[in-house]
């Protein structure tokens, strides 16, 4: 499991790449990777990519970066889930608070 | 320079001195022993840090001797350094496997001496250090263990399995599901019919544990208290919003079931499909449509509930995702698609329960269980079958006053500042039999509120609203209007009694405005023309009636309500 | 090449390491000596095969460690034949050990502080 995390040319918008299993041994490495970056953007992405799975903790920690990105201001893209990472966040109804493509 | 004590064990006097002189010299404590048994002896007595052992000695030689040493020495590492003037592979191998950390050659070299000391303490200490560390954990790890021992107890009395016992209901629950964020609840309603909560906290242990109490008491504080599904989920919602930090939520699905209405409602958050299954074999599914509870805040909370009709024989099932994340020993989960496959094989429903779960303990088998099985299955029956159990409950319900009356009037400061109407909601909610209606209630009492606050004491005329921007223009008027209140009042009178179904309350508003001429009995219909404002015939739809009075400034309803058994 | 009757250098050393307590180490040596050579020759006269190496054994590493280094050497050859002994040829070979002894004994004693 790695994270990292690449800044737009702008520094408006961050994406956050997780590869691997998103779960609770993700915690510290996926708040780093918006809590310690010197840009300020405006919206985030969560490129899902080469993420094989996601669990309850990860849906936490995703909610933690909405909370740090401005709660219900927020604007946060999650892309590029397979088939499994896509049903999570159907059943738990996260396309009300992200927007998922 | 650290001082060791050291046992020496040579056979040879003027061997023993030197190495003894040399020692003494760096400042150790010697202790000498002449034989293997001497030394055996010594040991025990006086405990050195550590052993230096001839390998050849009379009575007792240093082989038998190390092996003795090391186990008086039990789980402590005490060095034992062999003094050899054998200088074959064999023997110096047979030293270490004797149970000797190293060996010292004859003639005595001071330097190597030290070094070996050294060395072989480093590891004495090392391993010391190791041994206080693995007794700490396993201190701390006794404490944790109590500790949980104990929030269990507590929690074990807060959120009881109530119901779950009944006939109708089978479910599984393990017994410290708590403790991996699942919860079950079940609990009759005052008016008849169930609740039913399942929760699936996030985390494991006591954090995931510690959502599940105050989840529990507004559970069961509410619904023994007559309190609709709705307003308990939302008062769930904001407790866990408020005391759970972010990313820490409960997928939950509750259920109300009515057997005098043959009726299901179901809210689900977070938590897979569920399933109702009727007689005939035909099942539909339930998708999960809101958020988790305690991820928004109360004005965002969607109580949106699926509505189905159910027929005795019907059966609903909900679960935790423990079933569908049940992985056996290659890894693969156990899914939905196993569990369709069952439902559509079983013929006798009777079975099915059961089997789900031989089938799913079937496919973890050997490999360990990450997630406990947490599911329930009711059964919807005939409410004659249902009532004795019921009765128990009833009887042992709160009551509250049932023949009363109040009025309340606000002045315009209060109706310049404050919302009148939680307070007012809140007083009417005394009655039990009040409860299931909240919803309703507030309606009702909103809907009057506004026409007797806007038409009444402000004179606003509704002719504004029928255009987006009419709209707009009229709720600032209102606003200005309000702010720059000065005089008037809204008055609300009630009074409630009971009857042989349930109990009827009336409700009259009266405001400071002049009235209006409503004709002949100002019996407002629900299916009126535009004379009466929308709002009004909303009101007429709900209760008994609806009527306009005295000169017009007064508006009265009547709504009644039943007991379920 | 030939072993002095005693190794000078360890000898010094020695004398470094004991400081104060030289003297008693070359009398422990001494008497510990006169023993162990008893001790070879009855085991030779009743021919204790294990006796006699256990005694030639410890001859051998204390004499070692006082750096007299031809006596330890007979010592050492003693403890060797043990497997395939010859008691004739054991019993000249204690011999030759006890006038190797005399000559350390001698060293020792001039050496020895009175």
């Amino acid at each position: 499991m790695s994270i990292w995390a690449s800044a737009s040319q702008d520094g408006r918008s961050l994406t956050i790449n997780i590869e691997g299993r998103f779960d609770f041994s993700a915690h510290q490495d996926f708040r780093e990777s918006y809590e310690k970056t010197d840009a300020e953007p405006d919206e985030y992405c969560v490129d899902m990519k080469q993420t094989s799975y996601l669990d309850s903790s990860a849906l936490g920690m995703l909610l933690l970066l909405r909370d740090h990105a401005g709660g219900d201001s927020a604007k946060i893209k999650i892309v590029n889930c397979n088939a499994d990472v896509r049903k999570i966040l159907t059943i738990s109804n996260f396309e009300q608070l992200f927007t998922i493509q | 320079m650290s001082q060791y004590k050291v046992l020496v064990a040579d056979d040879n006097a003027s061997d023993r001195l030197i190495l003894s002189t040399i020692l003494r010299k760096q400042g150790h404590l010697v202790v000498q022993a002449a034989n293997g048994q001497e030394a055996v002896d010594l040991f025990d007595a006086e405990k050195p840090h550590l052993v230096l052992l001839d390998a050849l000695m009379p009575v007792m030689d240093g082989f038998e001797a190390a092996r003795l040493i090391k186990r008086l020495a039990g789980e402590d590492l005490i060095p034992i350094i062999f003094l050899t003037s054998l200088k074959d592979a064999a023997s110096l191998a047979k030293c270490l496997d004797a149970g000797g950390d190293d060996f010292l050659s004859k003639p005595y070299n001071r330097v190597i001496l030290e070094a070996k000391i050294n060395a072989t303490q480093r590891m004495r200490q090392m391993h010391e250090t190791l041994q206080k560390q693995r007794d700490q954990i396993a201190e701390n790890n006794t404490y944790m263990l109590q500790e949980q021992r104990v929030a269990k107890a507590v929690f074990d009395n807060v959120a009881h399995s109530g119901c779950l016992d009944s006939p109708i209901i089978k479910h599984l629950l393990s017994p410290l599901a708590v403790f991996n964020g699942d919860v079950l609840l079940a609990a009759h309603k005052p008016s008849g019919g169930m609740h039913i909560l399942l929760g699936d906290f996030t985390g494991h242990g006591l954090p995931a544990a510690i959502g599940a109490m105050p989840l529990a008491e507004i559970f069961y504080g509410m619904t023994v208290k007559g309190f609709g599904m709705t307003d308990i989920l939302r008062e769930i919602n904001m407790k866990l919003k408020s005391i759970l930090p972010v990313g820490v939520f409960c997928c939950a699905g509750m259920v109300d079931i009515s057997f005098w209405k043959r009726t299901i409602s179901v809210w689900l958050g977070g938590l897979p499909n569920c399933y109702l299954l009727r007689q005939n074999g035909e099942r539909i599914e339930l998708a999960s449509n809101h958020l988790p509870v305690g991820v928004v805040d109360h004005r965002a909370f969607d109580d949106n509930c699926y509505q189905y009709n159910m027929e005795p024989g019907d059966r609903f099932y909900l679960w935790s995702d423990g079933i569908h994340e049940a992985r056996n020993d290659l890894d693969e989960m156990y899914g939905e698609e196993r569990l369709e496959a069952l439902f559509d094989h079983t013929e006798d429903h009777d079975l099915l329960f059961d089997r789900i779960n031989d089938d799913v303990n079937e496919h973890i088998k050997n490999s360990a269980p990450d997630d406990d099985i947490t599911m329930l299955e009711v059964l919807m029956v005939d409410e004659s079958e249902i009532r004795e159990e019921q009765m128990v409950v009833k009887m042992g319900a709160v009551s509250g006053p049932t023949d009363w009356s109040m009025s309340y009037k606000l002045g315009p400061t209060t109706l310049r500042d404050f919302n009148p109407l939680p307070l007012l909601l809140h007083q009417l909610l005394e009655v039990p039999g009040l409860r299931p209606h909240s919803g309703t209630l507030y309606t009702l009492l909103a809907e009057m509120f506004s026409n007797a606050l806007e038409h009444g004491v402000m004179r606003l005329s509704s002719d504004l609203k029928v255009d987006p921007m009419g709209f707009a223009k009229y709720y600032q008027m209102r606003q200005e209007g309000l702010d720059n209140l000065t005089a008037g009042f809204v008055e609300f009178c009630f009074e409630h009694t009971p009857t042989a179904e349930g109990g009827s309350l009336l409700m009259r508003v009266i405001d400071s405005g002049s009235g209006f001429d409503y004709g002949d009995d100002g019996v407002v219909k629900a299916g009126d023309g535009n004379f009466h404002g929308r709002g009004l015939r909303l009101v007429a739809s709900l209760c008994k009636y609806a009527r306009h009075r005295g000169a017009g400034n007064q508006f009265e309803a009547l709504f009644e309500w039943q007991r379920e058994i | 090449m030939e072993l002095a009757v005693i190794d000078e250098q360890m000898w010094a050393e020695l004398k470094d390491i004991m400081e104060e307590d030289f003297g008693l180490l070359l009398e422990t040596f001494l008497s510990d000596a006169e023993e162990r050579l008893g001790c070879l020759g009855e085991a030779i006269d009743v021919m204790d095969a294990a006796a006699l190496r256990e005694s030639a054994h410890s001859f051998k590493g204390s004499c070692g460690n006082i750096g007299a280094m031809r006596l330890s050497s007979m010592a050492s050859s003693l403890e060797q034949q043990v497997a395939s002994i010859d008691w004739a040829v054991a019993k000249t070979s204690l011999v030759e050990m006890q006038r190797e002894y005399l000559q350390v004994q001698q060293f020792i004693q001039q050496e020895l502080p009175s």
